[in-house]
């Protein structure tokens, strides 16, 4: 009896906790579908009075009118990701051997190097983007794509290096020496032995990379526009005026992230974590 | 199979010397132990055997040949790493092969090797686990395993059983001996479990502050001591501050700080008057109710009272207080004396050594 009442009481509680944790993750997304397929949504209804696809299609260029006053989002979302990639294939460049020396050596003022990737960050967004509007203008970097690029890799970049040089570190220095022991030069230990077993860390850095230009607002606000519009700019201008239209960019902008995430946690699972002690 | 030699080598870090003019010859075939404590420069100079450090003075001859610049992957000399460093994202079979793989050997070739060592360790049908999937003395025999598929001239063993549970380590030590006296590999072994370099050595070369104190055959380091470090390192032993009071051909008469005066039988008496007479517990004989026939010798009896006993199964640990020394010795199973009884001993002055600090 008393065992029976204690259950009643846990499941009660998980079940709320559950409904709790849905509603805080999932109720905004829910929101947003919900304003994505409104067609027609009247004050003080609480559900939409007529539903449908319209905003989808005029957003995916499925149908082209002016009448809802939303236009085809493909080429900024083209756009969002060429510049996540290009971001994320220049900064791995970077992070990677940089991380890898501040890890591996005693680099002469290594915690300096580390603190002045911090630097765009350690200060308020706009001075620095305003400031680097000023520069990119007189050198003719400002609404070109390579500018943003640059940007993104700004805002990206420190938690990139931080990651890798942090993966890097954990690797037990013996393992490395076992490779050199039976014959492996270092550049074939860093290949064969370094590199796969960093791999789960340098692909945690590569998405946390990627979804950071994703999403970078301020930076390309102010070096990008107009002539840069990736999708968050279109959500900023959408969202004002409306509020259908702006759903769909918000639920469009999440696919690209939770593919990239799916896709790195197969690559670790079937790779790596099988391997990892 | 070679020979390794090391001639006065000397590997400092900033102006701390952590080797300081070692040498060591190690026989094609032998197995030579590194004991010492933490810190005593055992490490640097497997590290320096195996190339991961180059001494700044001194040269390292294998076989003949000078190797003391030759990077560790050239070196051909097969290492097994404290905990292991078995490479976690490889099986077993991969990483038994890696070496292989890198010296271009046959695919087939490189699979019966592989299986033929596995079988050596006993790990035959584990070439499809992960290290993780393994117990520790499973790992440690991987690790050997990927040193040996290799058949290194040289091999170097850092500290191997130090992570496994004490019994297996006793296991262990018998079985890494076996296996390197088939192979014949010349081996250095470092450890700084003084049992465990007495079980498995040709040699023990006994290091304190990067250099080597005393370099010879367990028994002979064990009774023998050198000095007084040596002597504190190899075992439990007690210690009584003396002068030599008259030495003699073989013979030292000798009196403690607290006027004690004992004889001690030893072919060469240090060249100083204060010394330290060295005694182990297992050569303090109590006298009560034996009939020995050395008992009416008069030297080297005294009287001395238990201040402690301790029961450990097979022995019963003993201190006595003899003049104002206390003293470790060991009893036989039956706990026959009490704390603060009155006893007579006899120091064995056959077994006692006269050492210097």
């Amino acid at each position: 009896m008393h065992s029976t009442r204690k259950r009643l009481i846990r499941l009660t509680m998980e079940l709320v906790l559950l409904v709790t944790v849905l509603l805080v993750l999932l109720g905004p997304v829910l929101s947003l579908v919900l304003w994505s397929i409104a067609e027609t949504w009247y004050w003080p209804h609480a559900l939409p009075q007529q539903i449908g696809l319209q905003y989808w299609h005029q957003a995916l260029g499925i149908h082209v009118s002016l009448a809802i006053g939303a236009v085809s989002i493909l080429p900024a979302l083209l756009l969002s990701i060429s510049i996540a990639l290009v971001t994320v294939l220049i900064s791995m460049a970077i992070t990677i051997p940089a991380g890898y020396a501040l890890s591996k050596y005693r680099v002469p003022l290594g915690g300096l190097v580390l603190f002045l990737f911090l630097m765009p960050n350690a200060f308020p967004q706009m001075p620095v983007f305003v400031n680097l509007l000023r520069i990119y203008t007189r050198i003719g970097l400002a609404g070109t794509v390579p500018g943003v690029v640059i940007v993104h890799m700004l805002v990206g970049i420190v938690f990139g290096v931080w990651i890798t040089s942090a993966t890097f570190k954990s690797i037990p220095p013996g393992l490395q020496d076992a490779a050199r022991s039976v014959g492996a030069t270092k550049l074939i230990t860093f290949w064969r032995i370094t590199l796969p077993l960093a791999a789960p860390g340098l692909l945690a850095s590569a998405v946390f990379v990627f979804i950071k230009s994703l999403e970078e607002f301020t930076g390309t606000f102010f070096v990008g526009l107009p002539f840069v519009t990736t999708l968050p700019m279109m959500l900023y201008s959408a969202s004002g005026y409306n509020m259908q239209f702006a759903s769909v960019i918000a639920l469009v902008m999440l696919v690209p992230s939770v593919l990239f995430m799916v896709l790195v946690q197969k690559l670790l699972r079937a790779e790596y974590v099988g391997g990892m002690g | 199979m070679a020979d390794l030699r090391l001639e006065n080598v000397v590997k400092q870090y900033g102006r701390v010397k952590a080797i300081n003019g070692l040498n060591l010859e190690v026989p094609d075939g032998k197995l030579v132990t590194i004991l010492g404590p933490s810190g005593c420069g055992k490490t640097t100079t497997l590290r320096c055997l195996s190339g991961f450090l180059v001494p700044e003075y001194g040269r390292i001859f294998v076989g003949g040949k000078d190797v003391t610049e030759i990077p560790p992957e050239r070196r051909g000399i097969g290492m097994v790493f404290q905990n292991y460093a078995l490479w976690p994202h490889m099986t077993v079979y991969k990483n038994l092969a890696f070496g292989l793989q890198l010296r271009k050997i046959h695919k087939a070739a490189i699979k019966s090797k592989v299986e033929q060592v596995l079988a050596t360790v006993r790990l035959s049908g584990y070439e499809d686990r992960y290290p993780r999937e393994l117990s520790g003395g499973q790992q440690q025999r991987v690790a050997l395993a990927r040193a040996l598929v290799l058949e290194p001239e040289i091999l170097l063993l850092d500290e191997p059983l130090s992570n496994l549970d004490a019994i297996l380590r006793e296991q262990m030590r018998f079985e890494l001996a076996q296996l390197q006296k088939r192979f014949g590999i010349t081996t250095i072994y470092v450890t700084h479990d003084q049992t465990e370099a007495m079980v498995i050595s040709d040699t023990v070369v006994l290091m304190n502050e990067g250099r080597s104190m005393q370099q010879g055959s367990p028994a002979d380091i064990y009774r023998n001591p050198a000095n007084k470090f040596v002597a504190g390192f190899m075992g439990m032993t007690n210690f009584l501050e003396a002068q030599i009071v008259e030495a003699l051909n073989g013979f030292a008469k000798v009196r403690t700080t607290d006027g004690l005066e004992l004889v001690v039988e030893q072919s060469v008496i240090p060249d100083q008057s204060d010394v330290c007479i060295m005694i182990r517990p297992e050569h303090i004989a109590f006298l009560n109710e034996t009939n020995d026939p050395r008992e009416n010798e008069e030297h080297n009896i005294c009287d001395a009272r238990v201040t402690r006993a301790t029961y450990l199964g097979g022995t019963v640990d003993y201190e006595l207080t003899i003049g104002e020394h206390r003293i470790r010795t060991l009893g036989d199973t039956q706990p026959r004396y009490q704390v603060n009884q009155e006893v007579r001993v006899r120091l064995d002055s056959e077994q006692m050594r006269l050492v210097c600090n």
